[in-house]
C-alpha cells in the first residue's frame, strides 16, 4: 500500500472512513475510503488531485469485475455511506436518493406508498443506486420495464476537479438541458462521481403469480418461448434455464413472473397455463419469493465469471444455436465449465462459468470464435469477472464513437483521476 | 465568417443545383421554425439526399469556419431551428427515403427527413407502430424529433423519443461520419445515442435513425370525462397518478380550446358547455384495458366529472384525437399569433399550478387556454396575440418567463418536450447553475470542439452568476 496515499487520507478522513479492500481477488490492498457526506466525497477528490493519484469509484464493490481492472489505482473511493433517501413523492411516483442507499432499502422504503422500482437485480442488499446506474444495471425485469437509463430522471455529480453538478431533475418528463444522466448510466465512475439520483417508479403488483414449467429439448423450449412473446400477456420476467445436470424428458426450465392488476394477472395465468398445461402455479408471498429465488439465481448473483451474449430479441434462437455448437467444440468445452440462463424476450443468453484463476490462449481464442459467429446477425458477447487481463480482450474491438468517448471522458476528467483504463471500449 | 465563392460553388457542385439555396426569396422561407416571434434568415441552405452528401457540405462549412444549424420540418417551437447570422441552415427536405424495416426484429432505419405519422403508416400493416406522437406528426420529421427528444400524448406510457432510437449516422461539426446505425439494445461504452437525443442540434446532425416499433396493443380505449371546471379535470389527474393507475395518454383541454376546436375543422365532438375534458385513452389486453376505464371513470366521476363516455367506434376515436391533435392549429381562429409553453411541474401540484399561469395571463390583458399532457405535468398555457401589436407581444414574452419561473420554483422545469432552443436559453439559469451548464459545455465541447453547431442555442451564452447580476436572484435554486 503506498504509504504516501495513506498518510494524505487519514489527515482528511478519521479511521472509521478509511479501511482496505481489493480492486480483485488477486490485486494489491488499496485504501479504501468511504466519505459520509458530499463534502467528504469533494474531499477525497481533492487528496487525489492534489497527490496526482489515480481512483476507483466505487460503492459497495459487486460490480468492480464487470470492466477490465484499472490501470492505475492509488485508492479507492466508495459512496456506499452517502446514503438515504432524499425525498419520495408517493403522489408523483418519483424517487431521489442518495448514491449509497441499497436497492433493497429503496425498495422497502417505496413499497410503504404502494410503488417498486427497477431494476430487480440480485443480492440488492449488496447494490448501491450509484452503483447499478454506474453499471447500467438491468434485471430479468427488463422485460417488462425496459433498461434502467429510462427511468433515471436526473443527476447530481462531482466532476474530478471538484465542480458539483446536476443534470435532469426530478419529474417524469423534462427535457431540460442535455441528458447527461444517460451518458453517466453505463459509465463505470470513469466520468464522475454520482452523488444522488432520481428515479421514476412503477405500481408494485397488486397480486403476483409466477409459473414454472419444462420443455425437454431446445426444439421445445423454443416454440415455447416463442409462445409466450405472442401471448396477450405482460410478464414482469420470463426465464429459462437449461437443468444442469438434465432431467430424462426435462433440459429447460420456464419460470415465468406475472404481476399487476387482480383480474389482469388471473386472466394472464390463464393464457399461460394453457400454454404450458400441468404448469406450477403460484401465487401471493410463494410466488414472490419465487421470483426472488429466481433472480437470486441470474446474471449479476455471484461474483464468479460469466458471459453475456446479447442480440436482437428475434434472433435468439439463432445465438443460443451458436451458442451450444460453440460450447460442444473441444476448445470452449475445455475451458468453460458453464449453467446457461437465458431471457428469450431480451435476446439475451447468460453462461455462467467455472470460477478460475486464468483462462488459457485457448479459451481467448474460443471467446473470438464465439464472437465472431454471432456478429453475423449483430450480436455480441460479453465476459463479467474474468481474469483480469482477459476482460479487455473479451469485449472486441473498440466500438463506432470510440474516439469521440475518449474526448468526452478527457474533457470531464482532463487530470485522469478516475478509473483510468477501467472502461474496456476504448483504450 | 462569410462564406466565400469557391465555397458556394463546391456547394453547388456536391448537392447539385436542388441542393442549394441562397437567393434571397428562398432564404426566407426558412428564416424561423415554428417560434416565429424570432427570425433570421440563413446565409444560404443545403438540403442534402443523403449522409455522404450532408458531410460533404459539413467539411467545407467547417474549412470555412461558417456556423450551422440543422432543421427538419421546421414544427419546432422554441426557436431551434432559427437560423444564425451568416450561417448555413442544412435541410432534411430531401432526405425521406426509408431505408430497412424489418418487422421482424422491429425496427425501421429512415433517413432523418421522414414524417412521424408516415413512419407509423408504413409498418401499420404488420400491426406495429412508432409510438412517439407529437401534435405535429403530420409534418414534423424523425429526425427532427430526435433533436428535441419529442413526446406526445402517448408518451405517458411509451416515453418520449429517446426510448425508441435504437440507432443514429451522425455527421459531425468536422464534416465526418459517426455511425451507430446498428440498433443498439445496450450501448458499448458511453451511451453516444442517449446523449445525442434532445441535444437540439448542437452535437451533429442526425442523418439517419433507426427506430424502435412497437407492437399495436390488442385493444384500445379511448374516455372523454367532462368537468364543470378546469380544476375538477386537474384533482382527477392528480388522483389517477397518485393510485397508480396506467393508461396510455390523459390529456386535458379547457373551455377556449373546446371552443376553438368545436369552431375547426377539427371538430371533434367536446360538449361545448363544458369547462374542461380529461381525454383519456388506455391500451393494452382486453382485461386491462376494461379494468383500467373501470377506474377512470371512478375517479373522474368522484372528481365531479358530470359525463364519462366511450368513444363507441374507431372514427369517434380518431375524431376525439384529431381534435387534440389540431388544437394549435384550431387555435388560429382565436388569434392571428399563438405563444405556447412547455413547462413541466410535479403532478401533485396540477391544479394550483394551472390556476397560476391563468393569473399570470388575466394580469397582463392576455387571453390564456389550455391544452396538456397532464398525465406527464407537462402543461402547454397558450396564448394568443397579434405579432403586430409590440406592446402586446411584450407582455407575452413576460408572462411567458414568470410562467416558467413559477414553475421551477414549485419543482417543475423550463420545458417538456419542445425544447430549449433560443426561446427559454437564458431561463436555463433558474434550472441550472453555472456549474451544471459546464458539465453540460464540457461534452459539447467533446462533440464539437469549436461550438460551430446551433451556436446560441440551449446553453446560455453569458455565465448565470453574470446574467444574473443584472436582474433579481433566481429562483428554485436549492440543492
Amino acid at each position: 500500500m503506498n504509504s504516501g496515499v495513506l498518510q494524505a487520507l487519514e489527515s482528511s478522513f478519521g479511521g472509521d472512513q478509511l479501511s482496505a479492500s481489493r480492486l480483485c481477488g488477486d490485486g494489491p490492498e488499496l485504501p479504501l475510503v468511504t466519505p459520509n457526506s458530499r463534502e467528504g466525497i469533494l474531499e477525497a477528490l481533492s487528496v487525489a488531485r492534489r497527490g496526482g493519484w489515480s481512483i476507483v469509484v466505487t460503492g459497495l464493490g459487486s460490480k468492480l469485475g464487470w470492466t477490465r481492472t484499472a490501470r492505475r489505482a492509488d485508492f479507492l473511493l466508495s459512496t456506499r455511506r452517502h446514503a438515504g433517501v432524499v425525498a419520495y413523492e408517493p403522489g408523483d411516483g418519483t424517487l431521489t436518493a442518495r448514491a449509497g442507499t441499497t436497492l433493497a432499502e429503496l425498495a422497502s422504503h417505496v413499497a410503504s406508498g404502494g410503488h417498486g422500482l427497477t431494476p430487480d437485480v440480485p443480492r440488492p442488499e449488496r447494490a448501491t443506486l450509484g452503483g447499478v446506474i454506474g453499471a447500467a444495471q438491468s434485471g430479468s425485469d427488463r422485460l417488462r420495464y425496459g433498461p434502467l437509463r429510462d427511468h433515471v430522471l436526473g443527476l447530481e455529480f462531482a466532476l474530478s476537479d471538484g465542480t458539483l453538478a446536476k443534470c435532469g431533475g426530478r419529474l417524469v418528463k423534462n427535457v431540460t438541458g442535455y441528458d447527461l444522466q444517460r451518458l453517466f448510466c453505463g459509465s463505470h465512475g470513469t466520468l464522475g462521481v454520482i452523488l444522488e439520483a432520481s428515479l421514476r417508479l412503477f405500481p408494485l403488483p397488486e397480486e403476483e403469480c409466477s409459473i414454472t414449467a419444462v420443455a425437454s429439448d431446445n426444439a421445445q423450449m423454443l416454440q415455447l418461448a416463442g409462445k409466450v412473446l405472442a401471448a396477450d400477456a405482460r410478464p414482469i420476467s420470463f426465464s429459462v434455464a437449461r437443468l444442469d445436470p438434465p432431467h430424462a424428458h426435462a433440459q429447460w426450465m420456464f419460470a415465468v413472473r406475472l404481476g399487476g392488476r387482480r383480474e389482469v394477472v388471473v386472466a394472464e395465468r390463464a393464457i399461460l397455463s394453457s400454454i404450458f398445461p400441468g404448469a406450477l402455479v403460484q401465487h401471493g408471498s410463494e410466488a414472490r419469493s419465487d421470483a426472488g429465488a429466481l433472480r437470486d439465481r441470474g446474471f449479476g448473483a455471484s461474483d464468479g465469471p460469466m458471459l453475456r451474449v446479447e442480440i436482437r430479441p428475434a434472433q435468439f434462437a439463432f445465438a443460443l444455436g451458436v451458442l451450444d455448437e460453440w460450447l460442444r467444440a473441444p476448445g470452449a468445452s475445455s475451458e468453460f465449465r458453464p449453467r446457461v440462463w437465458c431471457e428469450p424476450g431480451l435476446g439475451q443468453i447468460d453462461v455462467a462459468l467455472l470460477p478460475r484463476a486464468d483462462l488459457g490462449d485457448q479459451a481467448v481464442k474460443a471467446l473470438a470464435q464465439l464472437r465472431s459467429a454471432l456478429a453475423v446477425k449483430g450480436g455480441r458477447v460479453r465476459l463479467f469477472n474474468g481474469p483480469r487481463e482477459f476482460v479487455h480482450e473479451s469485449h472486441g474491438a473498440a466500438p463506432a464513437g470510440a474516439q469521440l468517448m475518449q474526448s468526452i471522458r478527457d474533457r470531464l476528467d482532463p487530470a485522469r483521476v478516475l478509473a483510468t483504463g477501467r472502461f474496456p471500449e476504448f483504450p | 465568417m462569410a462564406l466565400s465563392g469557391t465555397a458556394r460553388n463546391e456547394l453547388k457542385r456536391l448537392l447539385g443545383p436542388r441542393g442549394v439555396v441562397d437567393s434571397p426569396i428562398g432564404r426566407l422561407a426558412y428564416e424561423s421554425d415554428g417560434l416565429a416571434l424570432i427570425h433570421q434568415a440563413p446565409e444560404i441552405v443545403l438540403l442534402p439526399r443523403n449522409t455522404a452528401e450532408c458531410a460533404g457540405a459539413m467539411s467545407v462549412l467547417a474549412s470555412e469556419g461558417v456556423p450551422v444549424v440543422g432543421r427538419g420540418a421546421g414544427t419546432g417551437l422554441s426557436g431551434g431551428a432559427t437560423p444564425v447570422e451568416g450561417g448555413a441552415l442544412i435541410a432534411t427536405a430531401r432526405m425521406r427515403d426509408v431505408l430497412e424495416l424489418n418487422v421482424v426484429d422491429r425496427y425501421a432505419r429512415v433517413q432523418a427527413g421522414v414524417v412521424n405519422v408516415d413512419l407509423t403508416q408504413m409498418c401499420a400493416e404488420h400491426g406495429l407502430f412508432y409510438a412517439p406522437d407529437p401534435s405535429s406528426q403530420q409534418a414534423c420529421t424523425i429526425g427532427g424529433n430526435v433533436g428535441e427528444n419529442s413526446g406526445g400524448p402517448h408518451c405517458f406510457k411509451y416515453g418520449a423519443t429517446t426510448r425508441h432510437v435504437l440507432g443514429l449516422v451522425i455527421v459531425r461539426a468536422d464534416g465526418s461520419i459517426l455511425d451507430l446505425s446498428e440498433p443498439q439494445y445496450e450501448p458499448q461504452g458511453y451511451d453516444l445515442i442517449g446523449t445525442f437525443v434532445g441535444s437540439e442540434g448542437t452535437l451533429g446532425i442526425a442523418t439517419e435513425v433507426t427506430v424502435r416499433l412497437t407492437q399495436k396493443p390488442a385493444a384500445i380505449e379511448t374516455l372523454l370525462a367532462v368537468f364543470p371546471s378546469l380544476d375538477g379535470a386537474c384533482d382527477a389527474t392528480s388522483d389517477l397518478i397518485a393510485a397508480r393507475i396506467e393508461p396510455s395518454a390523459i390529456e386535458i383541454l379547457d373551455k377556449l380550446t373546446i371552443e376553438a376546436v368545436e369552431a375547426s375543422v377539427f371538430r371533434a365532438g367536446y360538449p361545448k358547455d363544458a369547462e374542461a375534458v380529461l381525454l383519456v385513452e388506455a391500451e393494452g389486453s382486453e382485461v386491462e384495458v376494461a379494468s383500467t376505464v373501470r377506474d377512470v371513470t371512478r375517479i373522474a366521476r368522484a372528481r365531479g366529472a358530470i359525463e364519462v363516455r366511450s368513444a363507441r367506434s374507431d372514427s369517434e376515436r380518431k375524431k376525439l384525437w384529431a381534435g387534440r391533435k389540431g388544437a394549435f392549429g384550431a387555435m388560429g381562429r382565436i388569434a392571428p399569433d399563438l405563444y405556447v409553453a412547455d413547462v413541466c411541474v410535479p403532478r401533485t401540484r396540477l391544479k394550483e399550478l394551472v390556476r397560476e399561469t391563468t393569473r399570470i395571463a388575466k394580469e397582463k390583458g392576455l387571453k390564456l387556454a389550455n391544452v396538456f399532457h397532464a398525465g406527464d405535468g407537462n402543461l402547454h398555457p397558450n396564448i394568443s396575440y397579434d405579432r403586430r401589436n409590440p406592446d402586446e407581444v411584450e407582455r407575452v414574452l413576460t408572462a411567458g418567463r414568470e410562467i416558467m419561473a413559477l414553475c421551477v420554483a414549485a419543482g417543475g422545469s423550463l420545458t417538456g418536450e419542445h425544447g430549449v432552443g433560443l426561446e427559454k436559453r437564458d431561463e436555463m439559469c433558474l434550472v441550472f447553475n453555472d456549474d451544471d451548464l459546464r458539465a453540460m459545455t464540457l461534452v459539447r465541447e467533446a462533440w464539437d470542439p469549436e461550438r460551430r453547431l446551433n451556436p446560441g442555442k440551449l446553453l446560455p451564452i453569458r455565465g448565470c452568476r453574470e446574467a444574473r447580476g443584472a436582474h433579481a436572484p433566481s429562483v428554485g435554486h436549492g440543492r
